[in-house]
């Protein structure tokens, strides 16, 4: 049983549900191993404070910072970090499989005025992730309301993204082209995977678990063997792309 | 009375597309004369309509049965024949996409149809499909600017499409095309232009509404096995284009999305060659409400033989001004995206 600590914010309500979704693994406890930093505006200064009196820490939803900061806050950090990012949870494997099979891959995005740059940075992460590591933004423009760009990356498939502000309703939709193909459809609740080949389309199976609570048994599965962690990491790579376009 | 047809090609644009399409306008028209360019496909297809055949198209355009043409041969021979079936007092002309391959013969083209007053209509079908027809009601009723516009084309072999709107008595035999040299930079443009001006044609009249200049390619590359993707600025709006043409796989993906700065609507297009109706239209809507139009019974292709016809019977006037300026704006975003690849950029 794995002590909880749950750092005051927004997200508290949230993991304090998904505590309560744990009762095997995991109890609140405001002196536990694993400490929730709620992901609102000067999580860095949060997360490296809390670092201290951690053993795994968990950044709950983080906001987009500069590149640079969180290059600061890595190094800082000497303790595994999980961060919770609905928008950018792993992709099953199946999606991931047929991922790696495009010859190219499309991502459109409507950005909401608020929260509008970790929209984008989950949107670019993705769009990373699909051309493989070192991805890169290798061309790109900016208009008024939008953005567009093209990444590469090991993978040497083009992955075309075009980000623009709405009113409506966010989305992230990133299709896979080729023989087989993956469409994945990113709303502010709910992901929705379709893979298609030549069978027709199969709709993947809704994962209906908390991301909160996908990261409190990744905080303590780590707690428990700890293993070099590359969420932040990974959160790092995503916001290099986003400064890469200056959007 | 029918309107005899003759038709320049015998490829599967003739024998799995206009020929079976002109057939559901009912009476209205009548195939008479098929011609190919050598192959011997035109005897075939023209004995299943009691039609002529000839190779070449001098023979097609000095038949008097033939008061229209179909142009269905390959894009190279587009402009010249619509000038040969001008020269030869045609009434009219279908000529599939493109009308042109550069500036000078659209502008040749389009003049020398207007002067002798002949019907035009080139076989951007996308254009006539009454989905398109309602979203853009629906951007012009809300009058939302444009911010985004994404066209997204993943397509298996045709022969598929094919085999539901005719019937062949035996494959073809052709091999397979082996994979061009994308390393070599003024190939993969060149491919790359054909691909925008023969395949993402479909769409271009449709983005050049959507969003009417184009300031500049921000990038255009190659995609194999057969493919590109090209992203341009036109104004405030952003364009992606993405087309993949696969040896295998998965239904024909073939869509549009357009972001305002409220709404959002994509049209999912049925694949070419095929009847089953019409494109689909989505709105999401600024507020969260999603509409899903019903589909129309028929699709952009008989569309486009109904506006021939109307055009022929004079209850239409033909827009020569936007058909050159339709097909002036394929060739700019084909020359645009050509020259990024081939300057390596």
């Amino acid at each position: 049983m794995t002590g909880i600590a749950i750092g005051a914010g927004a997200s508290s309500p949230r993991y304090r549900a998904a505590v309560a979704e744990l009762p095997l693994s995991a109890r609140p406890d405001p002196a536990g191993p694993v400490v929730v930093v709620d992901g609102a505006a000067g999580w860095p200064e949060r997360l490296v404070a809390a670092a201290d009196r951690a053993g795994v820490l968990v950044l709950a939803e983080p906001v987009a910072v500069a590149a640079r900061e969180l290059e600061d806050t890595a190094r800082s950090v000497r303790v595994p970090v999980v961060v919770e990012r609905r928008r950018r949870a792993a992709l099953p494997d199946r999606a991931a499989v047929v991922a790696a099979l495009g010859s190219a891959a499309v991502v459109e995005v409507a950005l909401p005025a608020q929260d509008r740059d970790a929209w984008l940075r989950d949107a670019l992460g993705w769009a990373g992730e699909v051309a493989g590591a070192d991805a890169a933004v290798v061309a790109a423009d900016r208009a008024a309301h939008g953005v567009l760009a093209l990444l590469t990356g090991s993978r040497s498939i083009p992955v075309s993204l075009l980000a623009s502000e709405s009113a409506g309703p966010p989305l992230i939709e990133l299709r896979t082209m080729g023989a087989e193909r993956l469409t994945m459809r990113v709303g502010s609740r709910h992901t929705a995977v379709w893979t298609a080949d030549a069978g027709g389309e199969t709709r993947l199976p809704d994962r209906h678990e908390s991301s909160e609570r996908a990261a409190l048994r990744r905080a303590v599965a780590l707690l428990a063997d700890p293993e070099p962690a590359d969420e932040l990491a990974r959160l790092l790579r995503d916001e290099r792309l986003r400064a890469a376009l200056g959007f | 009375m029918s309107i005899g047809v003759g038709i320049i090609g015998a490829g599967p644009g003739a024998g799995a597309l206009h020929i079976p399409t002109s057939a559901r306008l009912g009476e209205q028209f009548r195939v008479v004369h098929v011609s190919d360019s050598g192959s011997g496909r035109a005897v075939a297809l023209a004995a299943r309509s009691g039609a002529r055949s000839s190779t070449g198209v001098a023979e097609l355009l000095a038949d008097p049965a033939v008061e229209v043409v179909v142009i269905v041969s390959p894009p190279e021979q587009h402009a010249a024949q619509v000038r040969a079936a001008v020269a030869a007092g045609k009434r009219g002309i279908l000529c599939e996409k493109p009308l042109a391959l550069t500036h000078e013969d659209v502008d040749a083209v389009i003049a020398e149809c207007r002067a002798a007053g002949t019907v035009l209509v080139v076989g951007t079908n996308h254009l006539y499909d009454p989905a398109w027809l309602r979203a853009k009601h629906h951007l012009i009723a809300r009058g939302e600017s444009i911010r985004q516009v994404s066209v997204t084309v993943s397509l298996p072999p045709n022969d598929q499409y094919h085999a539901v709107v005719t019937e062949t008595a035996a494959a073809s035999g052709a091999a397979p095309r082996g994979a061009p040299d994308w390393a070599d930079p003024r190939v993969a443009a060149a491919i790359v232009r054909r691909l925008i001006i023969g395949l993402a044609v479909h769409d271009l009249p449709l983005l050049r509404d959507l969003a009417p200049r184009l300031d500049r390619v921000v990038y255009a590359r190659p995609v194999a096995p057969i493919g590109f993707v090209l992203g341009y600025r036109a104004g405030e709006a952003l364009v992606q284009v993405s087309c993949v043409m696969a040896p295998e796989g998965a239904e024909a993906l073939w869509r549009l999305a357009i972001g305002t700065e409220g709404d959002r609507i994509e049209i999912a297009f049925p694949p070419a060659f095929v009847h089953s109706c019409g494109a689909a239209v989505t709105v999401r809507h600024a507020e969260g409400r999603v509409t899903e139009y019903p589909r129309d019974a028929d699709d952009g292709y008989v569309e486009l033989w109904r506006a021939f016809s109307a055009l022929l019977d004079g209850a239409e006037v033909v827009e020569y001004a936007e058909l050159a300026a339709d097909a002036h704006f394929a060739v700019e975003l084909a020359d645009a995206g050509a020259a990024v690849i081939g300057g390596g950029s």
